[in-house]
């Protein structure tokens, strides 16, 4: 399992109220306030082989969406909410440890 | 940020997450390690542009640090309001002032305030994330966009009668005689990584000009953006170059220049140029090259 | 103790500034705002404002520079004119949006093209709906208090709404006056503390970072666009009790939005704003020992809209006459329609008539004082005559008439053009 998993409510409703009162004092929110995931964007999926791995973590470095992060054994792991499948990951892997795959066909499984 | 950060020691915690930029984004890539080296004590400033569009969408807010949309013109400015405020305040002299501006407003609306920023010695960190046209708008024509690519203002290409590299902000930084100035690149980490941190060191104000490939303006694939940052270092486009206290340093030099095809031939927004026209630039490129080692020499 | 001093328009503002402590003054010079500017970079070189002076590159930069020192949470000032004030423009919008509590001193000048230096209304009257507060201020001493209210106006936690107070140019920012200067300790005890507190809308947070400044999708933006109309309404309010209580702390002052003068039992009406109050005044005056039932109405706040106070003034239950007809005498045009201040005044009337059930008085549009052109006390007892012949125009009926807008002081120039 190379994907990160989370409570359900990992990515956090927008708490705010329907009541105008209820709302930012002017056009602003707390940083980091995620609502939305980008789960949806993605056609395919970087499916990695931990074997080859030898945990340089370019792919993490590398990744523009911060969706690979370190797992307690320092082996990398895809964030589902983040990734956009952008396959940066798999052509930077210098292991070649990372494979793009159909996206729809890994959710069928 | 006593200690040096290297692409191993580059630290854990994230602050650029959940942001709506394409797949690929290098301009989201640049702020994403830029605010890993500096920790959460920032305050940062996004004009208008692609990366306030993907990283403040009410109610989803990418940036894990304090930020803020500035006018489109204005982030020199209002960078500038900030770092006054804290000279006013005792309690954030630690607080990094941060930058991340496209190109289109960098070079172009934005040039003003920048260069009013810079003369005044603001303690800031100006940082262009390049992708080399206006994307969020469409991918129109910007100061910034090299000969002959297309976009949805140059259809054909963009061709001034005279053949010109595009905008040298790293130029235009330096002529304003601030400490430090560097170009850097998504596709050399080690390198970017020391030029952030040299400029968040110093007192006063920064500037840099980081390549940042745009796969979506520039019809390549969402893999390559780490690719063409190397690319467009080792064909010799895109010179890695530091202006230190008056000092010019070339920071990779490649020996010899990948031919100019390696570069453009994977992106749609080249498609048009002809082998003359790529002989053109090859030939704009080594001037700019032989400018750029005069500069070193000249400096001490 | 307060000092009495001489001082201009523009000094007195300076003067007034100095006492809010702001931390950063940002400008970029303009006829006739410079007086302001330079007279607070003397204050701050010589250590009696312990701020942040920033020289900046442009108008757009002085507004969003200040904007940007206020998110990182202390008090601000800068100041314009004209061009300037246009230049700006976008700023002013962003910054009301981003509900930043900024104050400006705008010095009025008329719009190029042809260019002009001199003081009308033009410029203001242009961003009246860019969600400022609108302050016109008639003398010195007004212009000092004002900005001072300004402060405790914007950054009431209810309001949040930037103040731009207006000075006329030349009339106003360069007349030397005599001026009451209270003292810093007064001022101290008037306003909250020159840095916001920790937490406040729209400010940084190292603590809980914010994200300033946001993007919102229709439905979203519709409430914050809601949230800035509410408040702004609310402001009449604030600006009120804060009039009320600078009166107990320095013993003068107007509170409201509308300074009403001889007008309770007038018929006759002139509704203007700015330093030709004064002039007006004076005419008053005359006509009042002539037997002529004239009045003033001296619009002190143009936004928040002051429709009650309007109300009050032309129908409410003190008035001992039925006002017969109102001039609105006004420094500006709205080019293919007629000055910005009766088109204001006619709309808030129709509405207030309508709750009344009653005719609305004859509202004439009287245009004059362009480009600095002087008013004078003949030309405005002319108007007051007009008035009293229910808006009639002067007896060769074409002379400084286009439309519903009545141009004053074209009256030379049109009999040599045309006969």
């Amino acid at each position: 399992m190379s994907e990160v998993e989370k409570k359900p409510c990992a990515i956090a409703p927008f708490e705010c109220q329907h009541d105008v009162d209820d709302w930012p004092g002017s056009p602003q929110l707390t940083s980091g306030h995620l609502a939305v995931s980008n789960r949806s964007w993605r056609t395919q999926w970087p499916q990695i082989d931990l074997s080859p791995c030898n945990k340089c973590n370019l792919c993490l470095l590398y990744c523009p969406d911060a969706a690979i992060v370190k797992n307690a054994d320092g082996f990398p792991q895809i964030d589902g909410d983040w990734c956009k499948g952008c396959g940066i990951c798999a052509v930077e892997c210098p292991k070649q440890c990372v494979r793009m795959i159909d996206e729809e066909q890994r959710i069928a499984r | 940020m006593s200690k040096k950060i290297t692409i191993k020691s580059l630290p854990d915690p994230e602050y650029f997450v959940g942001h709506k930029a394409c797949g690929g984004c290098g301009g989201s890539l640049v702020v994403r390690w830029v605010l890993k080296v500096l920790g959460e004590r920032c305050f940062v400033v996004v004009p208008a542009g692609c990366m306030s569009a993907v990283g403040f969408i009410f109610p989803q807010m990418a940036f894990g640090v304090n930020a803020m949309i500035a006018p489109f013109a204005a982030t020199g400015a209002v960078l500038s309001g900030i770092a006054a405020a804290i000279r006013a305040r005792d309690d954030l002299k630690d607080v990094h002032v941060v930058g991340f501006a496209g190109d289109g407003a960098t070079a172009d609306i934005g040039l003003q305030s920048l260069s009013g920023a810079l003369d005044r010695r603001e303690k800031i960190i100006y940082i262009c994330y390049d992708n080399e046209a206006y994307m969020n708008t469409g991918v129109q024509k910007s100061g910034a966009t090299p000969w002959g690519a297309r976009t949805s203002t140059s259809a054909a290409g963009f061709r001034p009668a005279i053949g010109a590299p595009k905008k040298d902000l790293l130029r235009v930084a330096a002529a304003h005689g601030i400490p430090y100035a560097a170009t850097a690149s998504v596709g050399h980490p080690a390198d970017f990584l020391k030029k952030i941190q040299k400029a968040a060191a110093v007192d006063g104000p920064s500037f840099l000009h980081v390549y940042a490939p745009c796969p979506t303006g520039w019809g390549c694939a969402s893999d390559s953006t780490i690719r063409l940052g190397k690319s467009v270092v080792d064909t010799g486009l895109w010179p890695l170059a530091e202006y230190d206290h008056g000092a010019l340093r070339i920071t990779r030099s490649p020996a010899k220049f990948d031919p100019l095809s390696s570069y453009l031939g994977e992106q749609a927004r080249f498609r048009s140029l002809s082998e003359d026209d790529v002989a053109a630039l090859a030939t704009i490129r080594d001037e700019a090259w032989k400018a750029l080692r005069a500069w070193e020499r000249e400096t001490p | 103790m307060s000092t009495l001093a001489f001082l201009s328009g523009n000094e007195a503002v300076a003067e007034g500034v100095r006492l809010a402590r702001p931390r950063v003054v940002a400008a970029y010079p303009i006829t006739p705002q410079t007086g302001v500017v330079e007279r607070l970079s003397e204050m701050v070189d010589d250590g009696e404002l312990a701020a942040q002076f920033v020289h900046v590159e442009s108008e757009h930069s002085a507004l969003s520079l200040v904007m940007g020192s206020c998110a990182t949470g202390v008090r601000t000032f800068t100041a314009t004119s004209s061009q300037g004030l246009l230049y700006m423009a976008e700023i002013l919008y962003y910054s009301s949006g981003g509900r930043y509590p900024l104050v400006m001193m705008n010095a009025n000048r008329a719009l190029a093209l042809p260019w002009n230096i001199y003081g009308d209304h033009s410029d203001s009257l242009a961003l009246i709906s860019s969600g400022w507060i609108q302050a016109y201020a008639e003398d010195a001493q007004e212009s000092l208090d004002m900005i001072i209210q300004a402060y405790a106006v914007a950054e009431d936690p209810a309001v949040r709404t930037p103040v731009l107070v207006n000075l006329d140019g030349f009339v106003l920012t360069h007349t030397y006056e005599s001026v009451s200067v209270p003292d810093q300790a007064e001022v101290d005890a008037f306003l909250p503390p020159p840095d916001l507190p920790a937490g406040f809308p729209g400010t940084f947070n190292l603590d809980r970072p914010q994200s300033l400044g946001i993007t919102a999708g229709p439905g979203d933006y519709t409430v914050f666009k809601y949230l800035q109309h509410r408040d702004m309404l609310a402001a009449g309010e604030v600006i009120r009790a804060t009039g009320r209580r600078f009166a107990q702390s320095f013993g003068r002052g107007c509170s409201e939005l509308i300074e009403r003068y001889r007008s309770d039992d007038a018929e006759i009406i002139i509704v203007t704003l700015g330093s030709v109050a004064g002039t007006v005044r004076v005419v008053v005056d005359q006509l009042r020992a002539a037997g002529i039932a004239a009045g003033l109405l001296r619009i002190r706040y143009l936004r928040p809209f002051p429709a009650r106070e309007l109300d009050a003034a032309l129908f409410g239950e003190q008035r001992t006459a039925r006002v017969h007809a109102v001039g609105v005498l006004e420094k500006d045009i709205s080019f293919g329609h007629q000055g910005s201040v009766a088109t204001e005044v006619k709309a808030a009337l129709y509405d207030l008539a309508a709750e009344r059930a009653l005719a609305p008085p004859r509202v004439v549009n009287f245009v004059a004082g362009l480009g600095g052109h002087d008013i004078s006390r003949e030309q405005i007892a002319d108007l007051f005559a007009r008035l009293a012949s229910a808006g009639q125009t002067t007896a060769d009926g074409r002379i400084g008439r286009a439309g519903a807008a009545n141009f004053i002081g074209l009256e030379g120039y049109v009999k040599k053009n045309h006969h």
